[in-house]
């Protein structure tokens, strides 16, 4: 039994699409693939819902037209400052005389940690449920150990239903629906690290055009998840303003000349913006555009330590930080990352067997969501996820 | 003043030839004596100034024709101590000494530095009283420091609010983007001066046009016209060169000032008033390119005030001066909306109040303190808002929800709000 999955990403730069022909649930073959320039999305949310499923449903087309065959269901992702997240903890007393968890123990301490309630516009994305402990110790099943209290936490996922909603109706216009809504940080965060790499402990930023999506794992899972709404659009238009240059000049400064710190070899240095040195050319200062890039990913990466606050004790992040997006090109943002969140860090190893075309850090959240979609899970939820690594070899090569 | 003229020679015939109007400068507190002290107007003998604070020591080193001080009731000659209700209220019980210097001006130029008390609190007031008495008032402020406490930066937006109620146009400078245009070891001192000499150039250029000996002069009557409506965001911006081509470079000067480094959407002014000043070699054929591109540049279908005037001590130099005025009307939120659905964006200002408020829940709030005076400004007139100073700063993200972190909008560039300087 085949059934072919898309992954969409309705990203600030680009609108991304693949399609995946899972074989019987045991792998997976990327058998599409569109990309289209965006509109109509800024800081990863729509502003404007025509301009932006036009441009959706163009690359939905294209990846389909690519691979010859039809969508049967998608798995979205959803980045933006509407999403939140809250731990909660379960616990429930363990109730037969001879202190052995059975099911109903887990059940209850299960139930408790996710029956906070969210205000009438909120509504959960993701449970994703993290070790339990018996008596303060962690233990990866209870069922049948001893013990008198029984312990779980919840990383919840909450969003704006409005915001979420209008995405989905973005897939509906084309006729489609949507089987599974992922947050991007997850999405990312399953294909740039690997499952030995969450077991350590490992953060993973996907630092995009719209936002930052990062989620952080301890033993194993996403014990918390988050977005920061400033991306590489914000150092396009930080350039733009601080350099008076066009947008469009802007960004390609940005590629071409922007790093992450401003160091004192570049005093002097000029760069041409538009290189032709035709009218309208003219030289900029390339230490202007690493200083105000180099403000702006400062301040990014003390707003994450801020969040993360807490989080950050190298002994249980023991893989360090994996950046990812396409903002992770950015020369030099290792070294900063490093430094303002004081764990080594290093750009996202995208797993081998994806074909060169896809294997750019841009692609992560879509590559992450067809990941979920081998095994059809929602609910992230690691504990219950074991085939995902095995399969994962498998997965895109062709 | 020409509604969609077709050239300049149009505009020739319109000219009338204009009988003196009394201009007069009046700075108010310690920023605006400064302001009023550095003017130039050498040229022009009609034009009165005076300098108003509390502090009588800032007075006594202001060199206007007049000095007025108020206040020592309360303050005995100390100045407002940077309270704007007690600057506000000295004021306004002290109109009476203001009032006799502005009646008789035509055209009334207010000079504040917001932020403090007696410019803040007393600038409105000022700008009220004389257009009461029938002036045209134009105000020129700098808006503080992003690094100055928030404490200051509210103050000056509420005042920025009253002042555009009192004036014909406001024209507000921001010290942040100043900062940007001075050079690289230039200390805040030498900011200032940098912002007194452009509002200078500012003053000068207007004073210029309706002097009557230029090239092309300007009628009083139609600068009157121009900016009767009450404008809302008002642009501003200032080219200057030497050399070979000196208007044409002037012009690049002009398209890459700071000031005028704003969203499209708000460089589309109702109103346009343009000065260019050259020497004598300055001719119609290149003044008339300057103005077909700078129209088409403001994208302006409303008026025009024009003015071109030679000036012999700039022998092959050229100056151009932009000042640009949008009808304060609300605009209608720019998002389009899913099928079915309530609007996207509500407004940018509900979506910030919103944003405020649930930022005050968060722990760190403490440097929201004088957040809700913003929220105060908009309950009052939520179109007015909608032209704080601060908005230019957004860039590209202009029409989206503010980005509250901390007290701060994140889509304000980082370098801004961190005081940074750029060496371009
Ligand atoms: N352009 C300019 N701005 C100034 C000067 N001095 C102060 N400022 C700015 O003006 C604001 C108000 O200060 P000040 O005029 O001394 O307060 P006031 O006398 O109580 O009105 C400050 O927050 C500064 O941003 C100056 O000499 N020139
Ligand atoms: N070499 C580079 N240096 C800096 N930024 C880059 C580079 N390449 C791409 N980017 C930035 O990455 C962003 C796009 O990344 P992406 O992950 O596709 O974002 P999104 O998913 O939000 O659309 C853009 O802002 C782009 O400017
Ligand atoms: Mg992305
Ligand atoms: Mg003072």
């Amino acid at each position: 039994m085949n059934k072919i999955i898309a992954a969409v990403e309705i990203g600030t730069s680009k609108m991304k699409v693949l399609l995946g022909e899972i074989r019987s649930q045991q792998a997976l073959n990327v058998v599409g693939f569109g990309s289209i320039e965006s509109f109509g999305v800024k800081k990863g949310e729509l502003v404007n819902f025509k301009v932006a499923s036009e441009q959706v449903h163009l690359a939905i087309d294209l990846a389909e037209k690519s691979a010859g065959v039809q969508a049967e269901e998608v798995y979205l992702s959803v980045t933006g400052s509407h999403l939140g997240g809250s731990f909660n903890l379960g616990s429930a007393r363990v109730s037969s005389a001879d202190n052995v968890v059975v099911r109903n123990d887990v059940a209850r301490a299960i139930e408790e940690a996710k029956r906070k309630e969210l205000l009438d516009d909120r509504i959960y994305v993701h449970f994703i449920q993290n070790p339990f402990h018996l008596d303060g110790r962690p233990v990866e099943d209870p069922l049948n150990l001893q013990g008198s209290l029984l312990e779980v936490g919840y990383w919840s996922v909450d969003g704006d239903e409005k915001v979420i909603k209008d995405l989905l109706h973005v897939i509906n216009g084309y006729g489609l629906e949507v089987g599974h809504v992922i947050a991007s940080s997850l999405a990312s965060g399953e294909i740039a690290t690997s499952r030995a790499d969450r077991k350590a402990g490992a953060l993973v930023i996907d630092f995009g055009a719209g936002a930052t999506d990062y989620v952080l794992y301890r033993d194993g899972c996403a014990a918390k998840t988050g977005v920061v709404p400033i991306g590489g659009d914000h150092l396009t238009n930080d350039i733009s303003m601080g350099l008076r240059v066009d947008e469009r000049h802007a960004e390609s400064l940005k590629k071409e000349h922007g790093r992450a710190f401003c160091g004192e070899e570049d005093d002097d240095l000029r760069v041409w913006l538009i290189g032709n040195k035709m009218i309208g050319d003219r030289d900029v200062s390339r230490k202007a555009i690493r200083q105000v890039v180099a403000a702006r990913v400062e301040e990014l990466f003390q707003i994450l330590a801020e969040e993360l606050e807490g989080y950050l004790e190298p002994d249980h992040l023991g893989s360090g930080i994996h950046l990812t997006g396409g903002g992770s090109l950015l020369p030099g943002i290792t070294e900063v990352a490093s430094s303002a969140l004081g764990l080594p860090a290093k750009r996202a190893e995208l797993p081998t067997g994806i074909v060169e075309e896809l294997r750019n850090p841009e692609f992560a959240t879509v590559l992450g969501l067809l990941h979920f979609g081998l095994t059809g899970q929602s609910q992230v939820n690691p504990v219950r996820s074991k085939g995902i690594g095995r399969a994962l070899a498998k997965i895109f090569g062709r | 003043m020409t509604e969609g003229f077709d050239s300049v020679d149009d505009m020739l015939r319109n000219q009338s030839s204009p009988e003196r109007i009394r201009i007069r400068v009046i700075g108010v507190g310690g920023a605006g004596c400064n302001l009023a002290s550095g003017l130039r107007l050498d040229g022009f003998g009609e034009v009165a100034t005076a300098g108003v604070d509390a502090d009588t020591k800032s007075l006594s080193e202001c060199l206007t024709s007049q000095k007025i001080t108020i206040g020592r009731r309360y303050t005995r000659g100390l100045g407002a101590g940077g309270d704007v209700a007690v600057g506000g209220k000295i004021m306004e019980e002290e109109i009476q000494c203001v009032r006799r210097f502005v009646e008789g001006a035509d055209l009334l130029f207010v000079l504040a530095g917001l932020g403090g008390g007696i410019g803040s609190g007393g600038a409105p007031v000022i700008a009220q009283c004389a257009k009461d008495a029938g002036a045209v008032v134009f105000s020129f402020v700098t808006t503080p420091f992003n690094f100055e406490s928030e404490a200051r930066r509210s103050v000056a937006e509420d005042a920025l609010v009253d002042l555009r109620k009192a004036s014909n146009a406001v024209i507000p400078l921001s010290n942040d983007l100043l900062l940007q245009h001075a050079t690289a070891d230039e200390s805040v001192l030498e900011c200032f001066a940098t912002s007194n000499r452009w509002i200078g150039r500012g003053v000068r250029s207007i004073c210029e046009m309706l002097d009557g000996s230029g090239l092309v002069s300007v009628d009083f009557a139609d600068l009157k016209a121009a900016f009767s409506r009450r404008s809302g965001r008002t642009l501003f911006g200032l080219g200057r060169a030497e050399g070979k081509d000196a208007l044409g470079d002037a012009l690049k000067d002009l398209l890459l000032c700071p000031l005028l480094h704003v969203p499209d959407a708000s460089r589309l002014a109702d109103t346009l008033l343009i000065n260019v000043t050259g020497g004598p070699g300055l001719s119609m054929t290149a003044v008339n390119e300057v103005l077909k591109t700078l129209q088409e540049r403001f994208k302006s279908k409303g008026s025009i005030v024009f003015g071109a005037c030679i000036d012999e001590n700039m022998p092959d130099q050229a100056e151009i001066c932009v000042i640009g005025a949008s009808d304060l009307e609300p605009k209608p939120p720019a998002a389009d909306v899913a099928p079915g659905h309530a609007p996207a964006l509500n407004s940018a200002e509900t979506r910030y109040a919103a944003a405020v408020a649930s930022e005050k829940g968060k722990p760190h709030d403490s440097k929201l303190q004088s957040r809700p005076k913003v929220l105060h400004a908009m309950e009052r007139s939520q179109s007015e808002f909608n032209f704080v100073d601060q908005e230019n700063q957004r860039g590209y993200f202009d029409k989206t929800e503010r980005n509250v972190h901390g007290g701060e909008d994140l889509d304000v560039p980082t370098y801004l709000r961190r005081g940074i300087k750029i060496e371009i």
